[in-house]
Parts: structure tokens; C-alpha cells; sequence
């Protein structure tokens, strides 16, 4: 499941709106945000999981975004149960 | 001084009444928030995960768990659940579904049983706007 980010700049062209989305400084804003989810995630009972979980900063054409998951036969077993990562989602204000 | 005071509606009982009201073509079917202490033909679950408020909207994300004496009717269930909560936004309490993810399919270890046959078991999630009072 994911989850949309807000946020300023000042910049006012399609073309530095789009350098925008795609920079290291946006990168490090979206980390910041998806260490509190991660450590929210962390305090899932499951030592297996707590274990794979990690975290990954992807940069495409057009923008960064950050992704953070398990391994996935225990990834999937522990959201289907308690909803770990989606809850932590929410306790990070997502 | 101005003082903004909302109250959230439970939820929860929409979503298991929309899916209970959708899904009557399936015989032997329990749709209920937690597990049956015995397993029936096929179950679905609704989890609420909550999410977070902003002034008078609520997000609440929703974990549904499917299983079924088979592979392609627990698919099958699951794509019917998700059809129905698709309709779910009518304003009372929810006023917009999304988001929607999966099904994918879990494999239980043990896996649940009906009768003899093992149960396959899909999961799926979305999230919902719910307006406050």
C-alpha cells in the first residue's frame, strides 16, 4: 500500500517542478519520513520480520520516491495478519 | 476561542454489511471482523488499521481476508469483495474508497481447513475517507 507526500516549493515551471521531484533533497524529506514508519514497523512481535524489513530510495525518470518492505512470504503473512506496515503508515501521520 | 470539535463514525459494520449484502451468491459464506472458531465453506475478515485525521476527514485503511476450498473461489470471492467496496462511498460513513491492493494470495502455514480440503487464502486492502460530526 502506498502513500502520498505534500509538500512547498517554490519553484513555478513544469520543468523545476520536475528537477523538484526528482532530487536528492526531496529523497532525503521522503527518508525522514519513511524512518517513522519503519521504526513503527519494528515493533511488529515477529523477530523474522522485523529483520527483513528495509528500506529503499528509487529514482526514476520523473521522480523519487521511497519504498519499504519485508521479505515476501513472511511480508505478505504478517500484513494479511496485523496489518504492520499499514498501520505504521498511519501512526507516521501517512 | 474557536474550539473544533469532530466525533468519527464507526465504520467497521459498513463494510462487513456491504460485503454481506454483495456477496449472497456465495453459499456458506461468514463475513465477520475477527475469525470463526470453526472454519465455514468460505470466510472473509474485515481489519480496521485506522489512519490519520485531518479537520473533519479520517482515513481508515481496511485489511480484508479471504479463504476458500479453492484456489480460484478464494480469487474469485476476493475480486467480488473488492467490486463491492467499490460502492461503498456513499456517504455514509464513506464518503471515498481507494487505494485498492492485491488480492494476492497468502500462504498459511498450517494452512485452514473445511471439512478435509485445505483453504486457499487471498488478502486484500484498501482505504476509505470517513467524515467526522
Amino acid at each position: 500500500m502506498g502513500a502520498k507526500v505534500r509538500f512547498e516549493t517554490k519553484a513555478y515551471t513544469f520543468h523545476a517542478m520536475g528537477n523538484v521531484m526528482k532530487s536528492r533533497k526531496l529523497g532525503a524529506v521522503l527518508e525522514e519520513i519513511g524512518a517513522k514508519v519503519l521504526a513503527a514497523a519494528r515493533e511488529d512481535p515477529n523477530a523474522a520480520y522485523v529483520a527483513s524489513l528495509e528500506m529503499r530510495q528509487f529514482v526514476s525518470a520523473d521522480r523519487v520516491s521511497v519504498q519499504i518492505g519485508a521479505h515476501p512470504v513472511i511480508g505478505s503473512r504478517v500484513e494479511a495478519k496485523r496489518g504492520t506496515l499499514s498501520r505504521a503508515l498511519g501512526r507516521a501521520g501517512l | 476561542m474557536f474550539q473544533f470539535r469532530v466525533r468519527f463514525p464507526i465504520s467497521d459494520g459498513a463494510v462487513v454489511l456491504a460485503l454481506t449484502g454483495a456477496l449472497t451468491s456465495w453459499a456458506g459464506l461468514t463475513v465477520q471482523p475477527k475469525l470463526p472458531d470453526v472454519m465455514t465453506k468460505r470466510v472473509v475478515t474485515v481489519r480496521n488499521d485506522s489512519g490519520p485525521q485531518e479537520l473533519s476527514r479520517a482515513s481508515r485503511r481496511y485489511g480484508i481476508n479471504v479463504w476458500a476450498d479453492s484456489s480460484v473461489e478464494a480469487e474469485n470471492l476476493a475480486l467480488d469483495a473488492m467490486q463491492a467496496l467499490t460502492l461503498l462511498s456513499d456517504g455514509s460513513p464513506f464518503l471515498s474508497v481507494g487505494s485498492f491492493t492485491g488480492p494476492f494470495e497468502i500462504p498459511d502455514s498450517p494452512a485452514y481447513t473445511f471439512g478435509n480440503a485445505s483453504m486457499t487464502h487471498f488478502y486484500f486492502a484498501f482505504q476509505g475517507t470517513v467524515k467526522g460530526f
